[in-house]
């Protein structure tokens, strides 16, 4: 398709579907920043923990190893989900890859570990320690081993 | 099933992988990040500071590196402000500070001790809409709603920057008084992203309040 | 992000000692540095929090030029009357980068020195010379469509994404320093930022613990004012190539480029053949330019929106 005459009107701009403004029962919760999303209820899970994922550092390959030791030394870190002890893994029906990856990669920044710590900034920290060594058809690649 | 012996082969097992190129330097490099390092683990900094949101005065003990944006949710519990990119390019974590709109994800919060924020929460009430929040509503300027606390808030803040005389990229004359426009709308909210495009929606929105308040 | 402590200095002079401080570094906006420091590319173990240090006034000279505080905001200083009206180009380039909310919190300083946004840079499973002296250039062999044409080296091939910057070579600005010995000096903003060569990791001469304290402008350049920035978006990207140009009746003047180096490109020895027209200069101004194949483009682009520009000028 070029883009070489200039768009004119079309269906769309009479505004009867699509763009047509429609009262919404949430719409006064959303205007006022009062729709509670994901981790946004508070009262229901006081104190409640945070986690930083770690991606996948090659596009298609295997994790070779991955070592937890400094990330779990980090401070406040509480604990460290990886494919290893997460129990059984599936996907939804829409979705292309796994949500969590390992040890087969699937794509590039697939999430390979969840640090769980005490606040947000503690575990993506504690993420920086997680050293992953990966296995890719073309070389040996080491993620975040050096300090 | 995953196999996952893999996650367990020996250092001489990954030196045996063929193909190995120039990469297998790192090896050892590897292989001695597999000791514990000898630096010493790092607590948190923790420090005091207090700022004003919607006119209520709050005092607070934050670690340095938490952002403003992090103290407002997650400390104050005022959530209406969202954490879209937390990398300053999507807008969803727009708040006022000291009368001018900021990505306050690219703030720390012991950078604004004394400072005087507005988030979303203190525009309007159920019963008080701010009347952009109220354009949103009738012009129908969303759909998931989650960049929508950061559009208001923008949109806010973009008819007072053109009241004040502001230019903008699309501002022809600048040396005149900028008008509102659709383009200079456009323009002036481009730091507000949404994913849903509500974006013609949005415009119309602030057409219409500063239709009204001209 | 690393741990790290927090001051705010009072005066210029706790600043600098406070500079000394292994691992310290100045925080004024924030807006590039957080954004690093998040991702951990930049890890200061201290901050200094210089928004309180009075630098933040923008000045007449008695030459008629005007000092501008190294703390003045973005938008303020797009919006001052006297850039407005005397040195527009300023004003159009800094209406051009980033957002509003970015703008009302970069500072002139700051966005000096604000660092690439090369994604090699940013990813940091990427080998970079910039991050990891030595590690290699992954752009050079990667998607090299918004790099450098001209100015890199085999080593990195990044460019400087300050629109701000490349209208205050235009003007000739000049960096004032406060050294941590608490010596002064003026850098013409020519040299104070470096090409990459062999070291990409040291991208401007300041000295360690040197702070900005002002950039000047000397007295206004009559002219027609024009930056022009081109663009993926037509807003809220950084520039694929920009020009800053002032221009004169006869067709002469001057011009700067952005988005071409690690630094706006000038060449002031070839302005006077501004008046032969965009093709004939572009040459000059572009000579020994070293595109990859990705973003050899850049090169017509310039010439003709350098041509767009000279005809925008004609117009008047």
């Amino acid at each position: 398709m070029k883009f070489n005459n200039p768009a004119t009107t079309n269906p769309i701009d009479q505004l009867k579907i699509v763009g047509k403004a429609h009262d919404r029962i949430d719409g006064p919760l959303k205007v006022m920043g009062a729709a509670p999303y994901a981790y946004e209820h508070h009262k229901e899970a006081p104190h409640p923990a945070y986690g930083y994922i770690v991606g996948a550092a090659i596009a298609k390959g295997r994790i070779a190893s991955m070592s937890l030791i400094e990330a779990r030394r980090a401070p406040g870190v509480l604990h460290i989900v990886t494919a290893e002890n997460a129990g059984r893994l599936d996907k939804g029906s829409f979705n292309t890859a796994a949500l969590l990856g390992g040890p087969e990669i699937q794509h590039y920044h697939q999430a390979i570990a969840l640090v769980i710590a005490e606040t947000f900034e503690q575990a993506r920290r504690g993420s920086i320690g997680a050293c992953r060594i990966y296995r890719s058809k073309r070389q040996l690649r080491s993620g975040r081993c050096k300090k | 099933m995953n196999d996952l012996s893999d996650l367990r082969i020996t250092r001489r097992g990954v030196l045996k992988v063929g193909a190995v190129s120039a990469t297998a330097l790192a090896v050892p490099s590897v292989t001695t990040a597999q000791v514990s390092s000898s630096q010493p683990v790092q607590a948190p900094v923790i420090s005091k500071l207090s700022f004003e949101v919607n006119g209520t005065l709050h005092s607070l003990d934050v670690d340095t590196r938490t952002t403003l944006l992090d103290a407002l949710r997650e400390h104050l519990h005022l959530t209406g402000t969202k954490k879209g990119c937390d990398h300053g390019q999507c807008g969803a974590c727009t708040v006022i500070v000291d009368g001018q709109r900021i990505n306050s994800c690219l703030s720390l919060a012991v950078m604004n001790e004394g400072a005087k924020i507005s988030t979303i929460e203190g525009l309007g009430s159920k019963n008080a809409l701010h009347p952009m929040q109220a354009a949103f509503i009738k012009h129908d300027g969303f759909q998931c709603g989650y960049c929508t606390p950061g559009q208001i808030c923008s949109a806010v803040a973009v008819l007072d920057e053109i009241k004040q005389g502001i230019p903008s990229h699309v501002t022809a004359d600048l040396t005149a008084q900028p008008q509102v426009t659709a383009e200079e709308i456009r323009e002036r909210m481009s730091g507000n992203i949404c994913r849903c495009g509500a974006y013609s929606n949005i415009v119309d929105a602030i057409t219409d309040v500063a239709g009204r308040t001209a | 992000m690393k741990v790290f402590t927090f001051e705010r200095a009072q005066t210029a002079e706790s600043a600098l000692a406070a500079s000394k401080k292994s691992g310290a570094k100045f925080i004024a906006g924030g807006t590039n540095l957080l954004d690093l420091m998040k991702l951990e590319i930049e890890t200061p173990g201290h901050l200094i929090d210089i928004n309180g240090l009075g630098l933040d006034k923008i000045e007449a000279l008695p030459d008629g030029g005007l000092r501008i505080g190294a703390l003045v905001r973005n938008t303020a200083l797009a919006a001052d009357e006297r850039v407005r009206r005397d040195y527009g180009v300023l004003s159009r380039a800094l209406l051009a980068g980033a957002s509003s909310q970015l703008r009302n919190k970069a500072t002139t300083a700051g966005n000096l020195l604000q660092r690439t946004r090369c994604p090699y840079f940013y990813d940091t499973n990427q080998p970079c010379n910039k991050r990891q002296p030595g590690s290699g250039c992954s752009a050079i062999e990667g998607f090299s469509r918004q790099h450098a044409v001209i100015g890199a080296s085999n080593a990195c091939i990044a460019t400087h994404p300050s629109d701000m910057a490349v209208a205050m070579r235009v003007l000739d600005a000049q960096v004032e320093t406060l050294r941590a010995d608490a010596s002064t000096r003026t850098i013409p903003i020519a040299d104070l930022h470096r090409l990459p060569g062999d070291t990409p990791h040291v991208e401007h001469i300041l000295e360690p613990g040197e702070l900005i304290t002002a950039v000047t402008l000397p007295k206004p350049v009559a002219g027609t004012h024009i930056y022009r920035k081109v663009r993926d978006r037509a807003s809220y990207a950084f520039a694929l190539i920009s020009v800053a140009a002032i221009i004169q009746p006869n067709g002469g003047g001057r011009v700067a480029l952005g988005g071409v180096a690690h630094k706006p490109w000038r060449v002031e020895a070839a302005e006077a053949q501004l008046t032969s027209g965009a093709d004939a200069f572009t040459k000059l101004l572009l000579a020994n330019a070293n595109p990859t194949h990705d973003n050899a483009f850049k090169l017509p682009l310039v010439q003709r929106t350098l041509a767009a520009v000279l005809a925008d000028a004609r117009k008047g």
